[in-house]
């Protein structure tokens, strides 16, 4: 199953994109509770939104985002059956994608 | 059609030098700006931001985040902005170990707002850039914490 959740809504003739990611997002400073050690860094590094083949989106962050983030953009205009896709790479390597269709 | 040893070596090798072109290229487009996301002092990471553009204090962009947070893991911002033609717009909690907490890049495409969650490690002033061809417009609020942030 995907770690990507994509809703679009039409707001005001523009288009709402939200989107809901399960992932660790652990900084390399916490501590295991059981084994006392140090949980390794964990993060997604770069996600991409691309509307149509097209990205619109590039964004860049560190382990400053919370667990499982979140993320909201307003793309201009935006119609019915317009592609949706959502990339992301983290610091392991570990990558997902996911296609939504707006509706 | 015999295939002889030096023969197969050398499209092996032609085909996996291929391959790994193509990894390059991919990764390339991806490519995080690890600099950007060094633990560091919060200055060190704003003079990388700004890339020599001068930064202005303005009321244009609307930094929406709670005053108090009760739980530092998990703070929501939304960043809203009526400035045009912004290039990007990146969020600095300026007591994190690392401040820079994202840059994101919009297209035109994108009106210039931007909702995600913070973790924010202790009470901080939290700055929203929004970064155009020649200036940053920057926008500052204060956040308390009242229980440690540093929990995943």
């Amino acid at each position: 199953m995907s770690s990507i959740k994509i809703r679009t809504k039409r707001l005001d003739g523009n288009t709402q994109i939200r989107t809901l990611i399960s992932h660790p997002m652990e900084h390399g400073r916490n501590k295991d509770k059981v084994t006392n050690k140090l949980i390794p860094a964990h993060y997604i590094q770069v996600l991409t939104v691309t509307h149509n083949g097209k990205t619109i989106a590039t964004c860049n962050m560190g382990a400053g985002i919370s667990k499982d983030p979140y993320f909201a953009f307003l793309l201009k205009g935006g119609n019915p059956g317009d592609a949706i896709v959502i990339n992301w790479v983290d610091n392991l390597g570990n990558k997902d994608s996911e296609k939504h269709t707006i509706t | 059609m015999k295939v002889n040893r030096r023969k197969f070596l050398k499209t092996t090798i032609a085909f996996s030098a291929a391959g790994i072109a193509l990894l390059e290229s991919t990764l390339a487009k991806a490519e995080w700006l690890a600099a950007y996301f060094a633990p560091g002092p919060f200055d060190a990471t704003m003079k990388q931001l700004l890339k020599g553009k001068p930064i202005v204090e303005t009321d244009k962009i609307d930094l929406n985040i709670p005053e108090i947070a009760e739980n530092g893991a998990l703070v929501p911002v939304t960043v809203t902005s009526s400035i045009k033609d912004i290039q990007s717009i990146a969020i600095v909690v300026e007591q994190n170990p690392v401040p820079l907490v994202i840059q994101a890049q919009l297209m035109p495409e994108l009106e210039p707002f931007m909702s995600a969650r913070l973790k924010i490690a202790n009470t901080s002033f939290v700055f929203a850039l929004v970064e155009t061809e020649k200036v940053c417009y920057s926008v500052k609020k204060k956040v308390k914490v009242t229980i440690g942030g540093c929990g995943g």
